[in-house]
């Protein structure tokens, strides 16, 4: 399968090298803004993008040229950088839909904290990318306004939910590109289109202007080509915001490629290579383990004993979250109302309509595990196997010496699926989340990273390793990640 | 955990306000049956003694400072709300018009069951 014209990512520029050119007037902001305008429609067949803002983002780039000329560069450390946004994510022009019909038309009066920072910092934003509606789904095919399809190959998905967003900077239209992630849904379509992705600690980036879904889980991230960029961009959104409690008053890091990695433990769970795994999962995960150890790493074994209870635990949380968080969508202040003779009608009306099946399926099994009888029966376990995934990897990355500084394992169980694959089967669709789930859980940062190739009915698809750091270790995560990517790097 | 009735599936529906057509119906009880028989396996642990953790860590919860803040204006509220409507103010003021989001009759006096 031929990619589409102009996707291929190795010949467009990074997000520092954009803005190097830009802060030294080699090029301006405005012609690498109209380069991403004329890419995303280039590549409207993959349905990635949702709204592109033309006109307006290229006001937008003139005023970055202009804050050039009169001598701003130092402020501005993304000057003219095009990005795209996830749709979960509120900006304060245009539409946010979520990809839901239920929020259709709805216009936000507040732009996320996360996406003005990286404006401050002068990126421009070029459009919203599709997704799974609310951030549901691990294949990009539950968005209301129909399904993204891979660069990689026509019949393959692109992941979820951050499917968009992965396309975007996959083709190359764009060098950064905002996810959310609440249970994989930056690393996994980043590691099926072969990109970079990152999700932060819990409470590393303000959650501020993100469309809940689960309030305990949820967090927004890059998407990228390279660690350099997500790191660039992890720091500028990052840091304490006082419109989200949640968010953490750590210090953000200024992460650095390590120049070897010698003295540094890295442990591999017994069970991440699993005969479950597409083969060339297991090969990728020995590659990078092979990769690390000849440049001084010491690998080691590691038990996650309740990792296996990692997918029952987030399949209640998460669902329990999102039931909660959705009821607010009930057709009386925003968003979509459908006429109803009494109030009860006109809620269960407009949330029927508004909703797509795979939000109503989660919202239900969120309402069945907290009704009654079954809170204790299942919610109460799930959060205290929570606990235990999270022992678990506090343990093994435990600070006193005896633990490792760095976790690895895959991303996902194989590479990117055929459209369609799995739709059918919700519990092989959930199992797709069988490495990323517990890092959400636990509220640890991971990266993605491209880690080679399968091939797979004719496709050659991308393949990535997920690198775990301890709670806001982002600098350690991010430092070895860059210097992990160089040594997998094809020659 | 036993699979779950069409009884439990209409049941969740009209507690999460959602209406479900028959096949609807079907099709739920067999998919969420199929998750919540694998949620089966957290039966194995032993959980006795663990602390339930509803959190991601315990280190990000903090108070706000107890200041007001802006609220946001009600032009804005009013731009998004599917149906508004505006009446004059009950102070007898013929000036004052005060805008209100609709909703359909919460109250049905035709219905019986009293009220004020």
């Amino acid at each position: 399968m031929t990619p589409p014209a102009g996707s291929s990512p190795g010949e467009s520029p990074t997000a520092i090298e954009i803005a190097d050119a830009v802060r030294h007037k080699r090029r301006p902001a405005v012609e690498f803004t109209q380069d991403a305008l004329d890419h995303i429609r280039e590549i409207a067949p993959l349905n990635a993008f949702l709204d592109d803002f033309g006109e307006r983002a290229l006001d937008q780039a003139h005023a970055i040229d202009t804050r050039i000329a009169s001598g701003e560069a130092d402020r501005l450390p993304l000057a003219g950088v095009p990005i795209a946004v996830k749709d979960n994510i509120c900006l304060e022009w245009g539409r946010t839909t979520a990809g839901s019909r239920f929020l259709e038309d709805y216009e936000s009066p507040f732009t996320a904290t996360c996406v003005r920072r990286l404006l401050d910092a002068g990126a421009v934003v070029v459009g919203k990318t599709n997704l799974d509606e609310f951030g549901m789904g691990s294949s990009g095919e539950n968005s209301a306004f129909g399904a993204t399809t891979s660069p990689h190959g026509s019949e393959r998905v692109p992941g979820g939910s951050s499917s968009g967003s992965a396309v975007a900077v996959a083709s190359g239209a764009v060098p950064i590109a905002l996810g959310t992630d609440t249970g994989g849904s930056i690393r996994q379509p980043a590691a099926f289109c072969g990109c970079v992705g990152l999700k932060p600690s819990y409470g590393r980036v303000s959650r501020y202007g993100l469309i809940a879904f689960g309030s305990s889980l949820d967090q927004a991230g890059p998407i990228t080509r390279d660690v350099a960029d997500a790191t660039i961009a992890l720091r500028l959104m990052a840091g304490e915001d006082p419109r989200d409690m949640t968010s953490s008053a750590r210090a953000v890091p200024e992460a650095v490629p390590v120049e070897s990695c010698r003295g540094v433990r890295v442990g591999i769970p017994r069970s991440a290579r699993s005969a479950h795994n597409h083969p060339s999962v297991n090969d990728a995960l020995s590659r990078a383990a092979d990769a690390l150890e000849n440049d001084g790493a010491e690998i080691v074994e590691i038990d996650l004993p309740h990792q296996e209870h990692a997918i029952a635990a987030y399949y209640v949380v998460a669902p329990a979250e999102a039931s909660s968080n959705l009821s607010r969508y009930d057709g009386v202040r925003y968003g979509r109302r459908a006429e109803g003779a009494t109030l009860e009608a006109m809620y269960v009306r407009s949330r029927t309509e508004g909703f797509g099946p795979e939000v109503r399926r989660r919202i239900m099994l969120g309402t069945q595990v907290l009704s009654g009888g079954y809170e204790r029966a299942m919610y109460m376990k799930a959060l205290k196997a929570r606990r235990l995934i999270k022992r678990d990897f506090d343990r093994a990355m435990a600070e006193d010496g005896s633990g490792c500084s760095l976790v690895l394992t895959p991303t996902t169980p194989g590479p990117a699926f055929r459209i369609g694959e799995k739709a059918g089967d919700a519990m092989a669709m959930y199992l797709q989340d069988i490495y990323t789930v517990s890092v959400n859980l636990a509220g640890l940062p991971a990266v993605s990273i491209p880690a080679g190739s399968a091939e797979d009915g004719g496709d050659e698809l991308p393949v990535g390793v997920q690198l775990v750091g301890p709670t806001f270790g982002e600098e350690r995560l991010l430092g070895h990640a860059q210097r992990m990517e160089t040594l997998l790097a094809p020659d | 955990m036993d699979p779950l009735s069409e009884q439990d599936v209409r049941r969740v529906a009209r507690l999460s306000k959602l209406e479900l057509s028959d096949e609807e119906v079907d099709d739920a009880r067999t998919r969420l049956s199929a998750v919540i028989e694998h949620f089966e396996c957290l039966d194995r642990l032993d959980l006795e003694n663990v602390e339930p953790m509803p959190h991601a860590h315990d280190e990000t919860a903090r108070l706000a400072e107890d200041e007001p803040a802006a609220p946001l204006d009600p032009e804005v509220l009013e731009r998004l709300a599917p149906k508004t409507f505006e009446s004059h103010a009950m102070d007898g003021d013929d000036a004052a018009v005060e805008r209100f989001i609709a909703v359909p009759k919460v109250l049905d006096p035709s219905a019986g069951g009293g009220g004020a």
